[in-house]
């Protein structure tokens, strides 16, 4: 493999990458594109954000994490809130895979579980809604969004796949 | 554990972290309220939105279409081709009317307030959790929008504008507890403020505490803002008294409002620029 293989292809990675994270951040943000079936949210960004950082290194997986929750940041009064938990989650879900975990459709799950069940409980928790909100909204939106989170998995590894391969070739 | 602590990643994550906690703080201290790195990429991302919003609302038109022409396909193409053009005019025209109403309301409020200066402005994002009403407007900073600038529809309060970028703002709505506004009751002219909490945000609604044994409100009292504090332009409607409740955690009772509109539902509003006896 060569380094100019490697430097030709890597752009193409991240264009891809963070693509699909501004899309996501639009389909999550704008008024009306996503559906709200029985009112549940879907939180598409923390399952982007855990699934692209399994495919790259901490500074990567920080980076695409830092950006998804800038966007975030944009469509609501939380002053850089998103972006550093979702900084911190990149990181985090990056380290751990390169580590202790491999990279499988279940540990994004458990990860994305474990993500958006902290980013839930905790927005619960500082809005000070009650026990039926948490049943009627949190439970729901926390189930509701990591469906997405195969899809992602799927998205984010092809997106590493391809270039991985064009490199190795 | 140890050699994760040890890496480059750590220690970069560690100088963002400090820096976007910086830029946190930075923006209590800035005129548009929103943090530095926020503001760059809503420069960037607005425009996007705007347009994701654009294509919202063209594909619950084509939503509609669909649906109508393929019911009536079975029986005639002709017609179901007309059918789904009328509806696609009639989506249009249901906008325009919804647009009408809202300037038509506004004109009336200003033809007699000479003193107020309008921006019309699209509502192109919300928080995805409610977040006590928070949404995103396509006007910002360029347009002659600032931090506090009061946002309506039509005669109804709506909340205020909490942080600008040249071309989009985030407004606080009246369902966020931390939006006090100086009121008064319509029939009584009794001065009161209203605010609200998580659980009446959450059904919508807001509240006037501190009411006396000798207050006058009652069900159906219309509440208005006063202007005293100069954050606000008097006479504008909050809402409707729904009930008076006993306050648990005082001796004083509170009356719950309904707003004038729902905020979950407005598409498009006015902001307020500038008025008489506004504050700077």
């Amino acid at each position: 493999m060569s380094k100019s293989r490697r430097d030709y292809t890597r752009p193409k990675h991240i264009a891809a990458a963070a693509g699909l994270i501004i899309l996501t951040a639009l389909l999550q943000t704008t008024d009306g594109l996503f559906p709200r079936p029985f009112g549940a949210a879907a939180f598409l960004l923390i399952p982007a954000a855990v699934c692209c950082a399994m495919f790259e290194n901490e500074l990567a997986g920080l980076t695409y994490g830092l950006l998804a929750g800038l966007l975030w940041d944009c469509a609501n009064l939380r002053l850089n809130f998103h972006a550093i938990f979702l900084c911190i989650i990149g990181c985090a879900v990056s380290a751990v895979v390169r580590r202790k975990m491999r990279n499988t459709l279940a540990a994004a799950m458990l990860l994305s579980a474990l993500a958006l069940f902290g980013y839930l409980l905790a927005a619960w928790v500082f809005a000070g809604h009650t026990a039926a909100a948490f049943v009627r909204f949190t439970l729901p939106s926390l189930a509701y969004s990591l469906l997405f989170t195969p899809l992602y998995y799927a998205l984010f590894g092809a997106i590493s796949k391809r270039w991985r391969i064009r490199m190795a070739a | 554990m140890k050699a994760f602590l040890k890496s480059t990643a750590f220690r970069v994550l560690v100088i963002v972290l400090l820096l976007l906690a910086l830029g946190s703080v930075l923006a209590g201290f800035l005129p548009s309220g929103s943090t530095p790195a926020n503001s760059v990429v809503s420069a960037v991302f607005s425009p996007l939105q705007s347009i994701a919003a654009m294509a919202a609302e063209r594909l619950n038109v084509f939503a509609l279409s669909f649906r109508s022409a393929s019911v009536l396909a079975e029986e005639n193409a002709r017609l179901a081709e007309e059918n789904a053009k009328i509806k696609e005019e009639l989506v249009d025209y249901a906008q325009a009317k919804e647009k009408i109403e809202l300037y038509e309301a506004f004109y009336e409020l200003k033809s007699q307030n000479d003193d107020y200066k309008p921006v019309a402005a699209a509502v192109v994002g919300r928080a995805p959790d409610g977040g006590y009403g928070v949404f995103t407007l396509n006007r910002g900073t360029a347009h002659g929008i600032k931090v506090g600038c009061p946002v309506v529809y039509g005669k109804n309060l709506i909340g205020t504008v909490a942080a600008c970028s040249a071309n989009s703002s985030t407004v606080n709505t009246l369902l966020n507890p931390e939006l006090n506004v100086g009121a008064y009751a319509l029939n009584s002219a009794e001065e009161l403020f209203t605010t609200t909490d998580p659980e009446l945000a959450a059904q919508g609604l807001c509240k006037a505490p501190g009411l006396t044994a000798g207050s006058m409100l009652a069900a159906n009292s219309v509440i208005c803002t006063s202007g005293v504090t100069g954050k606000f332009p008097r006479g504008l409607i909050i809402g409707t008294v729904t009930e008076i409740l006993d306050d648990p955690t005082s001796i004083s009772a509170y009356a719950v409002i309904a707003p004038g509109t729902l905020i979950a539902q407005v598409r498009d509003v006015i902001i307020i620029t500038a008025f008489d006896g506004m504050e700077n």
